[in-house]
């Protein structure tokens, strides 16, 4: 349980995406480095009369279905754990996960909110209501029609409980609903688990698909969706002057996480470190950000203070960038307040420019792509960049992908209702 | 910096009471929350009893009717408990800045109410469905622009760390007993390594729907071994123990150990073993294990031989994540002063061994002990 001594360096040997640009974490950081959009019309339901149409979906023939053979049984993934599976198992066997410790120390940390029901299966509830919170429970279950799984489904924790027993990872495991700092908070949640030794390694990342008739209108509800654009690739354009809202997307994206003693033990490739993580609540105001930026300067500094680095050490910073008005404006003060002189100068780039929002999977999406630019040499654009807002006055790194060899990055993701979360990556090859 | 958590104040909201006083007399009296269902037809379902909360009243708790909407009675239960552990353990007199305040939470499933989105579907007509292009092209907006926010755990939790001026670190976990633990578990690491000054740790249960039910039912939380379904929440606040020593304010009980598996019967084994052997091995006066069920009171007894299993489901219900926070909050009150636990054995509770386990086979467990 205690920590003993100096604290263990947690390195990543495993990574894995799922995303509208593409089934794998290559294939995906392959078509951001071209500056490739993601964003589609909305095929996956008719949203024809609502304010915004196009979402990043994930292209089907991308995503194997469920070997019916397989435990866990099919019909309990939802979409969001299909992509789950998918990143998972190209992390685990791209770090040989069931080599990496005793799978009673391997942990599971996964960001994931469960599945809404259908529209199908809320208006068949509605019928058995009175509108007054009483239900005809008898009459529900006597008409025998609907999908039982469903209410499976939207257990938060299924995700993680599923891919856990799919790999046979029986140390903690941990389902963390932060909506879009979910995925991020699960990477650093994970990495201190086996930086206290409470674990030796971890898959860790998280899912989302919410491109459906349910999650659609609330967000449309929430009036933080895109709704003026002139084509879909170019509606996400985060801290250009002309954004106008977040473009919903849905993917995954897993880490495989372990101790740099146990990675070089066993001759595991090192992709990467997790050098620290901080993490804040805003507890300001549940539907906007502090205005100050306080809560995200606080898990941006945590994360650097967790990593013994000073602001000096920042060489690029992975934007949470959601594309609304708010976001890029705070976190581009956020980015000023903890990185000062520097900030001008210090590359900042939003991948959700071309993969859209994937909510609590973003996190994590992210963490990978941060992770395989340092890896390269290269930093990603935020594509749709067109027009400059004075407010948003830093180097974006507009349109086209930087060649630049870094070794220690920041990667922001910020929370609805005010959860930050803030991890410090480095290259990992000291 | 490694530094002892100790618990300094508890709160609980239960339908047995709604603080750690009431809930603890009822307890003792041996009263019992669990009751016919009331809500809604249970004729379906096998189980017809559950513990529920009464509506809170949200004036009383200085929340906005709309505030509350969001939260759900389980969340204005959490609110209410943090409150109660706060005022306990003193800490709007410990000088803590918020920023170092942090909040860890479990927080039961939200279902979507269905009356919140299908009258307007209803409304927009259309025959053998809604009619989409009218929906969208207008009655959608009619649909309350907060009911997404009812849906999403952390938008809940996020509203009390606002009540609580809690800005540090924190964690929304779900939605199990087991994430109950685990709450309390990430509170105890963070105040030991030095990274929060003080934490709120705990959990709350779902609201009771039929969904909410019917999903209990066939993961097997309920029914079995006569547990009911329930609602509550319970919280703690950690602290340092140096910190408290130094404001002089005693401590309820100290966090000696703890372990997370997830698997079979195994696990379990494997999970409370460990979190014995990491409080230093030796034995615990009792087991508090919510809904223990026949796996639950083999590992115990194979661990922790001669300890009473002490679980309350049979009197307030199986509340998940908020049975394991109150356990946790009930046990730490016992320790503190040094009572016999309700339900327990007969003499001052010294030592005990907290313990939830989740659907998808996550145990945890935590040991409470007493403060030198």
């Amino acid at each position: 349980m205690h920590a003993v001594g100096r604290p263990r360096r947690v390195v990543v040997t495993g990574w894995g995406v799922v995303s509208p640009l593409g089934p794998t974490a290559q294939s995906t950081f392959q078509a951001a480095a071209e500056g490739r959009s993601g964003i589609r019309s909305l095929t996956s339901f008719d949203p024809t009369g609502l304010p915004c149409r196009i979402a990043g979906q994930v292209a089907d023939a991308g995503v194997a279905p469920p070997d019916p053979s397989l435990d866990p049984p099919v019909r309990l993934l939802s979409r969001g754990m299909r992509f789950m599976m998918v990143a998972a198992a190209e992390a685990a066997g791209q770090a040989a996960l069931s080599h990496a410790a005793d799978p009673a120390r391997i942990a599971t940390v996964l960001g994931s909110h469960g599945e809404n029901p259908a529209m199908a299966d809320v208006l068949r509830r509605h019928r058995y209501t009175n509108g007054a919170g009483q239900w005809d429970m008898a009459g529900l279950e006597r008409e025998r029609v609907g999908d039982p799984f469903a209410l499976l489904r939207r257990k938060a924790d299924v995700a993680a409980a599923l891919t856990a027993a799919r790999f046979g990872l029986r140390g903690p495991n941990f389902s963390i609903c932060s909506a879009c700092a979910a995925g991020a908070q699960a990477v650093g949640e994970a990495y201190r688990l086996i930086r206290e030794g409470r674990a030796d390694a971890a898959l860790a990342g998280g899912c989302e698909s919410t491109l459906n008739f349910v999650g659609f209108v609330g967000f449309q509800l929430l009036k933080a969706m895109a709704e003026k654009y002139k084509s879909p690739e170019t509606a996400s354009r985060p801290f250009d002057r002309r954004r106008c809202g977040f473009v919903m997307s849905e993917g995954a994206g897993a880490v495989v996480l372990e101790t740099l003693e146990g990675a070089r033990a066993r001759g595991a490739v090192i992709l990467g470190e997790v050098l620290g993580y901080g993490d804040s609540a805003d507890a300001y105001r549940i539907t906007d950000t502090h205005p100050e930026a306080e809560g995200a300067i606080l898990a941006m500094r945590g994360a650097l203070d967790d990593a013994g680095l000073s602001a000096e050490a920042v060489e690029y910073v992975n934007a949470h960038g959601t594309s609304t008005a708010i976001n890029d404006v705070t976190e581009t003060r956020a980015i000023k307040a903890v990185l000062g002189e520097r900030a001008r100068t210090v590359p900042v780039s939003s991948n959700k420019s071309m993969l859209g929002h994937t909510i609590g999977a973003a996190g994590a999406i992210e963490a990978v792509l941060t992770l395989m630019g340092m890896r390269v040499g290269l930093v990603l654009p935020t594509i749709n960049y067109e027009y400059p807002d004075p407010k948003c006055d830093l180097d974006y790194v507009p349109n086209l992908a930087r060649p630049l060899a870094h070794r220690v990055s920041l990667s922001n993701s910020f929370g609805f209702g005010g959860q930050n979360a803030c991890l410090c990556l480095g290259r990992g090859d000291d | 910096m490694t530094d002892r958590a100790v618990v300094t104040g508890v709160g609980v909201w239960t339908p047995l009471g709604t603080d750690a006083a009431a809930t603890w007399a009822a307890l003792t009296a041996r009263q019992t929350a669990v009751a016919p269902i009331r809500g809604f037809d249970p004729g379906a379902f096998a189980v017809r009893v559950a513990a529920v909360l009464a509506p809170l009243d949200e004036d009383a708790l200085g929340v906005h009717p709309r505030e509350g909407r969001i939260l759900g009675i389980p969340g204005l239960a959490l609110l209410g408990a943090a409150r109660e552990a706060a005022r306990a353990a003193g800490l709007a007199d410990a000088g803590v800045a918020s920023e170092r305040l942090a909040a860890f939470v479990a927080m039961g499933t939200r279902d979507p109410n269905p009356d919140d989105l299908a009258p307007a579907l209803v409304r927009a007509g259309g025959t053998g469905g809604p009619d989409l292009p009218a929906f969208y092209g207008g009655t959608y907006r009619e649909i309350d622009p907060l009911w997404p926010l009812t849906m999403l755990n952390n938008v809940g939790f996020s509203l009390v760390a606002i009540h609580l001026a809690a800005k540090g670190e924190n964690l929304v976990l779900a939605p199990g007993a087991d994430a109950g633990v685990a709450a309390l578990i990430e509170a105890a690491a963070a105040v030991r390594d030095g990274r929060v000054a003080a934490a709120y740790a705990g959990g709350a249960s779902e609201t009771l729907t039929p969904w909410g039910l019917s999903r209990a039912l066939r993961l097997g939380l309920v029914g079995a071994d006569g547990a009911a379904p329930g609602e509550g929440a319970g919280c703690l606040v950690l602290e340092p123990a140096d910190a408290v020593r130094r404001r002089r304010v005693r401590p309820l009980a100290a966090v000696a150990g703890w372990a997370e598996r997830t698997g079979d019967t195994e696990a379990a084994t494997d999970a409370l073993g460990a979190a014995l052997a990491a409080a230093g091995g030796g034995p615990v006066d009792a087991v508090l294990w919510n809904a223990a069920g026949a796996r639950g009171r083999e590992a115990a007894a194979r661990v922790a031989p001669g300890a009473p299993l002490v679980d309350h489901a049979p009197v307030w219900g199986h509340a998940m994540a908020g049975s394991a926070a109150v356990d946790a909050a009930l046990a730490a009150r016992a320790i503190g002063n040094g009572d016999p636990l309700p339900g327990g054995p007969a003499g001052p509770l010294r030592r005990a061994l907290v313990v939830g386990h989740g659907a998808g086979g996550g145990y945890a467990a935590l040991v409470l002990t007493t403060v030198d």
